[in-house]
């Protein structure tokens, strides 16, 4: 199930609040798990037994890990099983295929390929699973006690298809106690709906635009277009998954549990170290604490530096999907990052904000390019356009330009602070007519939103590769 | 949290609850009059599909199409495709003067269609004798391109259907592009509707008269219906104040008396359905919507014996055909799945048409 659909907001929502907020405490995390698999099994209804497992070893195994904690061999043996099984898991249903399909290209060989279909959410989970066992081993959390609690944690259907990845010790105290209020009811569901809007209204409005493009001839493709289209683009893939982080947020916050906030306005960033800073936060995080800092981290030298940024981009890239162009883009952005370390960054600072600025969105932008089509050909043939000013525009651009300028327009501006400062605004104001536009401004979203998927309009899941 | 704030959460809950409830309780219809089309049916509950996900999208289908208040939702969203300065909804071009248009793209699996149409008419014609003629008729969106909205676009019709008459083999085709073009400033299409009004169709005639060899009927009475008609492309585009479009019919005794009309399932004495006209789908006024197969018997004793293998073009044409023909015999191949071929030789057919717009043919 995904959160923009009829069916979540007004029949499985409801319901499962309703119920959650009647039972006693002790049986919230029980209705949690419940809704989580309901939730799930509606579209991936295979994966929930592999998910089920999967949770109970993690559980036994972090249990061993704790029991066997002075003994480091032992408390070895298990780390290894747990991490080995989980990867194992996620490289089979992810990676099989295009491991088979390039052992083919090179050898000429033709092992026939698995074309098993990769389950939503699959990446997410495994690695809040690999955070939760490395941070037991660790000893930087304390080993769940109870399955229940666990399997309420990895299961938390909030977070489960998109992020943010949500790691056991941001939830540990809540998965016990929750802090459900009014208050925190209206929090959640002001960013839920806000999330929403950004999904239903704007990801999805312009990602109509993205559609067509991708889906035409690229060889006749006008430099206008080529620019508008994958502006587009950046703006669809931000609002979308920054949307759904935040109903994440805005549901968790419903449910009475704090996750990790996953962007901060990427686009208004001035290089690309700050840009990663930015976007998705929780991954970058995610591999800075438990890829980049376990091989060194820049505390080993220079050289090792570099090679373990570039592995870490490398594992980011993949992460995004099994296919080369995703890797490509993840060393590409790794790349910059060394780059900017050198020298860049010293540059930037005297060239001023505005050239910064500049600098920042036309690399992110090449970089969607790369990340939007798998096929590597089609990446020469769009970079093409981009850069082939005599083919500079047609009827068919000045048409798009007319009909998606103004939400284009609409997702720039919400990609600045000038939408937070504004909410801030009415939220923090005790003027009644502030008050008032409030309740329009979230209403008006809310219906906009149930309209529009209502009407079917196009509404696309865009995680299948995650 | 301050009283003022609490306003949100009581308005919210109050506004979500409300239509969580409604969508329970309030029935649901089969049909939507005002889209004009069957809405999804409750999916029926297999193993198989569960597993690899279909139940599930089609149970999706089935929640959206009936969710409450539909047809309000629908049109909240046509106003905010207008506000975003959209100059299309939902597939359709919003033109000038009140027109709309489907948007029609002329793609690889055109040129099959295409091919696989020619064949069917050349053998046609080959395995029975029986003199053919070929009429396609262009669609406004070509017609009437200047009223596309700005920077839109469409490929040649023009061109297109003479490439497709020069594929065929003894077959009589009829040119209507230049007679239609020639009078694009009369009201030749509706506004809110893919198909031609009687004014297009009785130019259409007439060119059909050329060729067929016949002489054409020209004393008629010329009666509005309704003019409160929002076709198909209105039921998608789901304009909000859309000018309608009125319906006229050019009567005659021909073809309102000594008529006998067989339908699917009815028989009647005439060929205009005066039901429809208080309903959506009011071009269904013409030869009773959608049939398989419709034979007319007319006053006319002159042995001719039409069949019309058509799209539902040619119902408002059956007006002028009741003119020079004793039968017309009316088949449309997307429901009649018998030979056409052994149809026309028991029926004793004199004449062939072939009959369709562009839109159908790609």
């Amino acid at each position: 199930m995904v959160f923009s659909s009829i069916v979540f907001l007004y029949i499985f929502l409801p319901i499962m609040l309703l119920i959650y907020f009647i039972v006693p405490n002790k049986f919230k995390n029980a209705v949690m798990i419940l809704a989580s698999l309901i939730f799930f099994a509606w579209g991936e209804i295979r994966y929930i037994f592999i998910m089920l497992l999967l949770a109970i070893m993690d559980y036994i195994c972090g249990q061993k890990i704790n029991k066997y904690f002075e003994n480091k061999n032992k408390k070895k043996i298990f780390l290894f099983i747990d991490i080995g099984v989980n990867l194992l898991i996620l490289f089979f249903f992810k990676y099989a295929d295009f491991i088979i399909t390039n052992i083919n290209h090179i050898t000429n060989l033709d092992i026939p390929l698995l074309n098993i279909p990769l389950p939503i959410g699959v990446s997410f989970n495994t690695f809040q699973s690999l955070s939760y066992i490395i941070d037991v081993y660790r000893g930087t959390v304390k080993c769940e006690k109870s399955f229940y609690n666990y399997l309420a944690y990895t299961t938390l259907f909030p977070q489960i298809i998109a992020g943010p990845i949500v790691r056991y010790e941001t939830v540990d105290e809540e998965l016990e106690e929750k802090n459900i209020s009014i208050d925190n009811f209206t929090i959640g569901i002001k960013r839920f709906i806000i999330g929403l809007g950004k999904k239903v209204l704007i990801a999805n409005n312009i990602g109509v635009l993205w559609n067509i493009i991708e889906m035409g001839d690229y060889s006749n493709l006008t430099f206008v277009l080529s620019w508008f289209g994958i502006i587009a683009f950046a703006l669809q893939i931000y609002f979308d998954f920054s949307g759904y982080s935040d109903m994440a947020i805005g549901l968790a916050k419903i449910f009475g549990m704090d996750f990790d906030e996953n962007f901060n306005f990427p686009y208004i960033s001035k290089s690309i170290t700050e840009f990663w800073r930015r976007w998705h936060m929780t991954l970058s995080s995610w591999f800075k604490d438990y890829v980049y800092i376990p091989l060194g981290g820049n505390r080993k030298g220079f050289i090792k530096q570099i090679r373990n940024i570039l592995i870490v981009w490398f594992l980011t890239g993949a992460w995004h999907g099994a296919s080369w162009n995703f890797i490509l883009w993840g060393l590409y952005f790794g790349v910059i990052l060394i780059l900017e370390k050198l020298f860049i960054l010293k540059v930037l600072e005297k060239t001023g904000k505005i050239f910064s600025h500049i600098y920042a969105i036309i690399l992110i932008l090449i970089g969607w390019v790369i990340f939007a089509f798998e096929d590597l050909s089609k990446i020469g043939t769009y970079f093409n356009a981009m850069f082939n000013i005599n083919n500079f525009v047609n009827n068919e651009t000045l048409y798009y330009v007319r009909n998606y300028g103004l939400i284009t327009i609409i997702g720039i501006l919400c990609s600045t602070l000038l939408i937070k400062n504004f909410i801030e605004k009415l939220n923090k104001s005790d003027k009644k007519r502030y008050k008032i536009l409030e309740i329009i401004f979230y209403m008006a979203i809310f219906i906009l939103c149930t309209a529009n998927l209502v009407s079917d309009s196009f509404n696309p899941f865009l995680y299948f590769r995650f | 949290m301050n009283k003022k704030g609490k306003y949100f959460f009581k308005i919210f809950i109050s506004f979500w609850v409300m239509l969580s409830v409604l969508n329970f309780i309030i029935p649901t219809h089969e049909f939507s009059e005002n889209e004009n089309r069957m809405l999804a049916q409750m999916p029926k509950f297999k193993l198989e599909e569960l597993i690899n996900g279909r139940y599930v999208n089609k149970l999706n289908d089935y929640i959206n199409d009936h969710f409450v208040f539909r047809d309000v939702w629908l049109k909240i969203k046509s106003m905010e495709e207008m506000m975003l300065g959209k100059t299309e909804n939902n597939n359709v071009y919003i033109g000038k003067d009140g027109y709309l248009f489907e948007k029609i793209k002329y793609t690889n699996e055109s040129e099959e269609n295409i091919n696989n149409l020619v064949k069917t008419i050349n053998d046609f014609e080959q395995n029975t004798n029986i003199p053919v003629y070929f009429l396609l008729i262009p669609n406004s969106i070509y017609i009437h391109q200047d009223k596309l909205p700005k920077f839109a676009e469409t490929f040649n019709q023009e061109e297109l259907i003479h490439k497709i008459y020069s594929m065929t083999n003894h077959i009589k085709t009829i040119d209507t592009v230049d007679i239609l073009k020639e009078n694009k400033e009369q009201y030749l299409y509706f506004k809110t509707d893919h198909h031609i009004t009687s004014n297009g169709a009785y130019l259409i005639y007439l060119e059909f008269c050329k060729v067929a060899g016949l002489n054409p009927i020209t004393e008629y009475t010329k009666e509005q219906v309704t003019d409160s008609f929002l076709g198909s492309f209105d039921s998608k585009a789901q304009m909000v104040n859309q000018e309608k479009d009125e319906i006229v019919v050019y009567k005659n005794s021909n073809n309102t008396e000594g008529i006998t009309a067989y339908y699917d399932k009815e028989t009647t004495n005439s060929i205009f359905n005066e039901e429809f006209l208080d309903k959506k789908d009011k071009y269904s006024y013409f030869l009773n919507g959608n049939n398989a197969k419709v034979v007319i018997k007319t006053k006319q004793k002159n042995g001719k014996r039409l069949l019309v293998i058509k799209d539902s073009y040619a119902h408002i044409m059956s007006q002028f055909f009741c003119q020079n023909y004793e039968e017309i015999h009316f088949i449309d191949p997307r429901y009649y799945k018998d030979s056409i071929e052994e149809y026309a030789m028991q029926n004793h057919i004199t004449e062939t048409l072939f009959l369709y717009n562009i839109s159908t043919v790609i």
